[in-house]
C-alpha cells in the first residue's frame, strides 16, 4: 500500500466536477454532482455510500453506458490524458473491454448463458486486436490459471451455468483482465458471493492489481470490502462526492458527519450489545428529484447541523494533501464527535447469568425434502428415493428471554431450520418442544394458541407487505385473529405497535408502496409483535438494507427484546452483525450445526475449523485489523449427497496438519461433539485441547 | 377553508375517507396518461351511455314496424335506415347494445342489470380465478387435476365449443351466458395460476401462513388483491370476446332469439339484402360488434402499457 502512492504517481483517469443528469418527463434531474477523484496506475479507489447515491452512475458515466436519457452536463473524465466526455460512440466502444473494462455485480448476467465460456473469452481478444483464434484460446487458457481456476481445459468448454457463482465471477474477472486494461471498474463485484467465497476472489484482485499494475474502481456498499482493497477512497451520498481521501486517513479520521455516521452504524466483528451501542443515521437518502440545490445535502440527515449548513452548498474543505470534506465544520467536527462513543457501560451483565429454562429445544431435528428424479425407473415408483437433506439431525435449546443467533453460508440449511420449527416446512424427524408442547406438526394443524406464540420477521422489506392493504389492516389483521386485543381496541393496540416500532400514528392509513425499506421492516415486526409472541425469528431481516438503517433496526429489535422480553432466533450472513445481536451463536454447516455456544466463545478459540474460516473471511470495517487468511478450497458438496463421515471433511484446511494419518477418520466417521466451557460445543475429530492452541484470526495491529 | 387547525387535528378520519376517491383518481389518471386508452375508453363509453339511456336516443321503439319503408338507407325520419320488416334500426341498434352492455333478459319480462356479456365474463372471472388460485396455491395433485381438465377444454375450437354447448342448452340468454363461462373459464384459470404461482412466493404469504391462516383467506384475500391488475385487464378482453361471440352466436341463430333486437342475428337477416342495394341491415350491427371490441382492446391495451410503465 505505501509504496503505490510514491512509485506509480501515473494518472490514469482524472475525473474532474463531473456532474450528470437523467432526463425525465418532470425535466432533468440531477445524478451526479460535483465528483473529482484521481486513479493512479496500480491503485484502487474505493467508492463506497448507500444504495441510490450515484456510485454506479459514475461508473457508467466513465464509459458513457448512461441510457438514452442521461448526460454528462458538466465537468471532464480524462483517461490516461485524453478526454472522454463528448467522445463518439465509435471511439468508446473502442475503449471499452480492452483498455478499460468493467466487473459487475451478477455474474450469472454478465456472462451469456447460451455460449461456451471459452468462447466468450475469446471473443474479446479476437474482437479487439488481431489475433488467430487459436492464440487467444491459449491465452484465455493461461489466464483462467491466472485467476485460480481449477480444471481449466474443462471450464473452457462449459456453459456458465455448469459452474460455481464464485467460479463465474472469476471467469468474469479473467475476461475483464484479458486485454491487460489500464483501467478496471468494479461495480459491487463480491455482493452476490457468500463470505468465504468473497474473501478468496478478493485476495484475487489483490494479487492482480500487484502483477497487473492496472487502476481499479472498486464501488461497494460494504465498508469492511471497501477497507481490505482500496488504497484510496471516496464516499459518495445522494450524488454529490462528500469525502475523499487515502483510506487510513479517512478510517482514523474521517471529517464529514456522513462518513463518521457510516462509520458508527456498522457493528465491528466482536462488538457486543453487551458493550456497545450502534448509531444509526436518521432519516434516509432523499431520491434525486428531491435534493436541495441551496443547501448541504446532508442536513436533514446531519447530527451537527447549523444554521449556516442551510445557507449554500458546501465547497471541499482540504483536511490533508489528499484528504477533502464537503462540510463547513470539517476543521473542528472531530472535537464535537469525541463526546460520542461507541462504548456502553455494561449494565445488562446479569441478564447473561442467570440460567433460565428452556422455551424450545429441537432435538435430532430432521427436514428433507424430496428430490424428483426424472428417470424412467422412478416415474414407476420403483427407483431409490432420494432426498435433499437440507437440516440433518440437528440438536438446540433456546433458553428464555434469549437470542440465538444462526450463522452459516447460503445453502447451509439454517432457512429450513426455522421453516421447520415454525410448521412451513414439513419436519421429517426428530424432537421439537416448545414451552413443553410438541411441535412437530405443521402450522395448519397447530393449535392457534401456539401458533400466536411463534412468529417471523421477514428478510426482503418489499415483498414482506401485502402491497394491496394499508399498514394498519396489516398490523390489525394478527391482533383480530389472535384476539390479542377486544374488537373495538384494535385500532389504539395498532397505534400502540406503531409506536413501538417508532413510527407515527399517521402510518395507519398508508400503502406499502408509500414506506422506505426501513419503514417496511418496521411494519413488519410490528406485525409480528402483534400477537405479543415469546418467540421472534428474525430470517435475515437487515440484510436487504442500507446500513444506517440496518443499525436503526437492530437497535429497535433489540429495545422491543428488553421490553416485550421475547426469546428470538437471529439469522444472518453477517457474523459481524449475528455476534453484536445474539447471546448464542449456532455455526451451520451443510444441514449441521457444527459448533454452538454463548457469543464470545464462538469468536475466540479454541475454533471449529469452518468457524475459523468464516472468521478469517468476514471483511472488516477497519484497516488496522489483521485477519488470518484461511481460505476454504472447492464449493459447497451438494446436500442431495453430503459426504460421509465429518461433513465439512472435503474443505477442512485444519484435518490434515492436526490430525495423525492426515484425517482419515474424518471420511469415516461421524465426529463427536466435544464441551468446551459454558455450553460451548464443537462437533470435531480434532481434540479440542489441540484446537485451543490456535491462535485466534483477528488481531489488532496495534495491540 | 382547510385552515392549518383542521388539517391537523381530525387527519385520520380524513386520510380514509378520500382514500377510496383517491384510489379510483389514480386509477382513472392512468387511463388519461394512455392516449390509446382514452380513444377505447371513449368508444366503450359511448355504447355503455346509448344503451343504458336507449329511450331517450330515439323515438321507435326496436320492435315497431313500419311496412311502408323497408330496407332503407340513412334519412331524417330514421338515421341510419330501417331493416327488411322497418324497424328502425338505430333503434335496434342501441337496444342491441344494452342486451350486451347494460341488461339481460332472464325471462321474456325479467331483466337483471348487467349485460349478458358482462355477466359471462364475470361468473368466467369467478370460476377461473377460483379454479387458477387452487391449482397455483395448492399446487401437486390438485393442481394437475384443473390443469389437465382444462387443458382439455381448450383443445376442443372455441366456435365448436360454443356450437355445441348452445345446441346442448338451447338458444336463450342465460345459456349464453353459460357458454361465454365455459369457454372464458381456462384461460382466466391458467393466467390466474401463473399470477397465484408468483405471488405465493412473496413474504408476506409466509407471514400469513405462519399467522396460520385459513387456505382460503390466503388465496382470496392475500394472493388475488395482488394479481388484480393484470386479472382487470384481461377481464376488458375478455368482454370483447363476448361480444364477438354473441355476434358469432346470434349470427348462427344460436344467440338471443328473436323478436330480441341482437346484433349477431341483425347481421344475419341483413345479410340476405346486401346485395339487393340495401346493405345497412348487415352494416350498422358489424360496425358496432367491431368498434366495441377494438374499443375494449384499446382500453386493455393502454391501461397495460401504462401500468407496465409505472412499474
Amino acid at each position: 500500500m505505501q509504496n503505490s502512492s510514491a512509485s506509480a504517481n501515473n494518472i490514469v483517469l482524472d475525473v474532474d466536477n463531473v456532474q450528470i443528469n437523467y432526463e425525465t418527463r418532470k425535466g432533468d434531474v440531477e445524478a451526479i454532482q460535483g465528483v473529482s477523484f484521481k486513479v493512479r496506475e496500480g491503485e484502487t479507489v474505493g467508492l463506497v455510500g448507500e444504495s441510490g447515491c450515484g456510485k454506479s452512475t459514475i461508473a457508467f458515466g466513465i464509459v458513457n453506458f448512461l441510457g438514452p436519457n442521461g448526460k454528462i452536463v458538466e465537468g471532464s473524465i480524462r483517461f490516461q490524458g485524453d478526454e472522454l466526455v463528448g467522445r463518439s460512440e465509435e471511439d468508446l466502444k473502442k475503449l471499452r473491454g480492452d483498455r478499460i473494462s468493467m466487473v459487475f455485480q451478477d455474474p450469472m448476467q454478465a456472462l451469456n448463458p447460451s455460449v461456451k465460456l471459452g468462447e466468450q473469452l475469446a471473443e474479446v481478444l479476437t474482437c479487439h486486436r488481431d489475433i488467430s483464434q487459436q492464440e487467444a484460446w491459449e491465452k484465455c487458457i493461461q489466464m483462467l490459471k491466472r485467476v485460480n481456476m481449477p480444471d481449466v481445459e474443462n471450464v473452457m468448454q462449459r456453459y456458465s451455468h455448469q459452474i460455481s457463482g464464485g467460479q463465474q465471477q472469476r471467469v468474469v474477472i479473467a475476461m475483464a483482465m484479458l486485454n491487460n486494461p489500464a483501467l478496471i471498474i468494479m461495480d459491487e463485484p463480491t455482493t452476490a458471493l457468500d463470505v468465504t467465497v468473497e474473501a478468496a476472489v478478493l485476495d484475487l484482485l489483490d494479487e492482480l492489481k500487484h502483477d497487473f499494475n492496472a487502476a481499479n474502481i472498486f464501488i461497494t456498499h460494504n465498508l469492511g470490502v471497501v477497507a481490505r482493497v482500496s488504497d484510496y477512497l471516496c464516499v459518495m451520498y445522494a450524488g454529490q462526492m462528500v469525502e475523499s481521501g487515502p483510506l487510513t486517513e479517512i478510517f482514523h479520521d474521517p471529517r464529514h458527519p456522513y462518513t463518521m455516521g457510516l462509520l458508527a452504524c456498522v457493528p465491528r466483528l466482536g462488538d457486543s450489545k453487551l458493550e456497545s451501542l450502534l448509531h444509526p443515521i436518521r432519516g434516509r437518502v432523499p431520491p434525486p428529484a428531491e435534493r436541495s440545490k441551496t443547501e448541504c445535502i446532508f442536513a436533514p440527515r446531519c447530527e451537527y447541523v447549523t444554521e449556516d449548513c442551510r445557507k449554500a452548498r458546501p465547497g471541499f474543505a482540504q483536511i490533508s494533501s489528499e484528504h477533502v470534506a464537503r462540510c463547513i465544520y470539517a476543521t473542528e467536527i472531530q472535537d464535537r464527535a469525541l463526546t460520542k462513543k461507541r462504548k456502553k457501560v455494561p449494565e445488562a451483565q446479569e441478564l447473561a447469568e442467570a440460567p433460565k429454562e428452556d422455551l424450545l429445544s429441537f432435538e435430532h431435528l430432521k427436514v428433507y425434502y424430496p428430490q424428483e428424479s426424472n428417470s424412467v425407473v422412478s416415474l414407476f415408483g420403483m427407483g431409490e428415493k432420494k432426498f435433499v437433506k437440507a437440516v440433518d439431525d440437528v440438536s438446540v435449546r433456546v433458553a428464555k428471554g434469549r437470542t440465538l443467533g444462526i450463522v452459516g453460508e447460503s445453502g447451509c440449511g439454517k432457512s429450513s431450520l426455522v421453516k421447520g420449527l415454525i410448521g412451513l416446512e414439513p419436519v421429517t424427524d426428530g424432537d421439537v418442544q416448545f414451552m413443553g408442547i410438541d411441535t412437530t406438526k405443521p402450522v395448519t394443524e397447530r393449535d392457534t394458541k401456539l401458533i400466536k406464540e411463534m412468529q417471523m420477521v421477514f428478510q426482503n422489506p418489499d415483498s414482506t407487505l401485502n402491497p394491496s392493504f394499508t399498514v394498519g389492516s396489516q398490523i390489525a389483521r394478527p391482533i383480530r385473529r389472535f384476539k390479542t386485543a377486544p374488537r373495538n381496541q384494535v385500532k389504539d393496540e395498532v397505534i400502540k405497535l406503531l409506536k413501538a416500532v417508532r413510527l407515527p400514528p399517521t402510518f395507519y392509513d398508508r400503502l406499502p408502496r408509500q414506506l422506505s425499506g426501513g419503514e417496511k421492516q418496521r411494519v413488519g415486526i410490528a406485525r409480528a409483535l402483534a400477537s405479543r409472541p415469546d418467540l421472534i425469528i428474525c430470517d435475515e431481516p437487515v440484510s436487504a438494507l442500507d446500513v444506517s438503517v440496518q443499525a436503526a433496526v437492530i437497535n429497535l429489535l433489540l429495545e422491543i427484546q428488553q421490553v416485550f422480553g421475547s426469546s428470538m432466533i437471529f439469522i444472518a450472513h453477517d457474523l459481524s452483525v449475528v455476534r453484536f445481536f445474539s447471546d448464542d451463536i449456532a455455526v451451520m454447516y451443510l444441514g449441521q450445526i457444527v459448533e454452538i455456544g454463548p457469543a464470545d466463545a464462538i469468536y475466540e478459540p479454541p475454533y471449529h475449523p469452518y468457524t475459523e474460516a468464516l472468521l478469517s473471511a468476514v471483511p472488516i470495517p477497519d484497516p488496522d485489523v489483521k485477519q488470518k487468511e484461511i481460505r476454504l478450497s472447492g464449493n459447497v458438496p451438494s446436500a442431495l449427497d453430503p459426504p460421509s463421515g465429518c461433513r465439512f471433511h472435503t474443505r477442512c484446511p485444519r484435518r490434515h496438519e492436526m490430525l495423525p494419518d492426515g484425517g482419515k477418520i474424518c471420511e469415516k466417521d461421524t465426529p463427536p461433539w466435544q464441551d468446551s466451557q459454558r455450553g460451548h460445543r464443537i462437533l470435531c475429530h480434532i481434540p479440542i485441547e489441540e484446537l485451543a492452541k490456535i491462535d485466534p484470526v483477528i488481531h489488532k495491529a496495534d495491540a | 377553508m382547510a385552515t392549518a387547525e383542521q388539517a391537523t387535528a381530525p387527519i385520520k378520519v380524513e386520510e380514509a375517507k378520500p382514500g377510496i376517491f383517491r384510489r379510483i383518481w389514480a386509477g382513472l389518471s392512468i387511463i388519461f396518461a394512455s392516449k390509446i386508452a382514452v380513444v377505447g375508453l371513449t368508444i366503450v363509453l359511448f355504447w355503455i351511455i346509448v344503451a343504458i339511456f336507449a329511450p331517450l336516443f330515439t323515438q321507435y321503439t326496436p320492435l315497431e314496424q313500419d311496412w311502408k319503408a323497408p330496407n332503407q338507407g340513412p334519412s331524417a325520419s330514421h338515421i341510419l335506415g330501417t331493416d327488411e320488416l322497418g324497424r328502425d334500426l338505430w333503434s335496434r341498434l342501441i337496444y342491441g347494445a344494452r342486451v350486451v352492455l347494460v341488461l339481460m333478459p332472464i325471462t321474456e319480462n325479467f331483466w337483471i342489470p348487467g349485460g349478458t356479456a358482462i355477466w359471462g365474463v364475470v361468473i368466467a372471472l369467478i370460476v377461473g380465478a377460483t379454479l387458477g388460485l387452487m391449482g397455483g396455491y395448492y399446487g401437486g395433485w390438485i393442481d394437475e387435476i384443473i390443469m389437465r381438465l382444462l387443458d382439455a377444454m381448450m383443445a376442443v375450437p372455441i366456435i365448436l365449443l360454443y356450437m355445441i354447448i348452445m345446441a346442448a342448452l338451447g338458444a336463450s340468454a342465460v345459456n349464453v351466458v353459460i357458454a361465454i363461462t365455459i369457454v372464458g373459464t381456462p384461460g382466466i384459470a391458467r393466467l390466474v395460476r401463473s399470477l397465484t404461482l408468483d405471488i405465493r412466493t412473496r413474504e408476506y404469504i409466509r407471514a400469513a401462513e405462519t399467522r396460520g391462516e385459513n387456505p382460503w383467506h390466503i388465496m382470496f384475500f392475500e394472493i388475488l388483491p395482488n394479481a388484480r391488475g393484470p386479472i382487470i385487464i384481461d377481464a376488458m378482453l375478455r368482454v370483447g370476446y363476448a361480444i364477438f361471440a354473441m355476434g358469432t352466436l346470434g349470427f348462427l341463430g344460436l344467440g338471443i332469439p328473436p323478436p330480441s333486437p341482437d346484433w349477431g342475428s341483425m347481421v344475419a337477416k341483413g345479410r340476405e339484402f346486401i346485395l339487393t342495394g340495401s346493405p345497412y341491415a348487415a352494416l350498422w350491427p358489424s360496425v358496432a360488434i367491431a368498434s366495441l371490441v377494438v374499443g375494449l382492446n384499446l382500453l386493455a391495451d393502454g391501461l397495460r402499457e401504462e401500468s407496465m410503465r409505472y412499474q
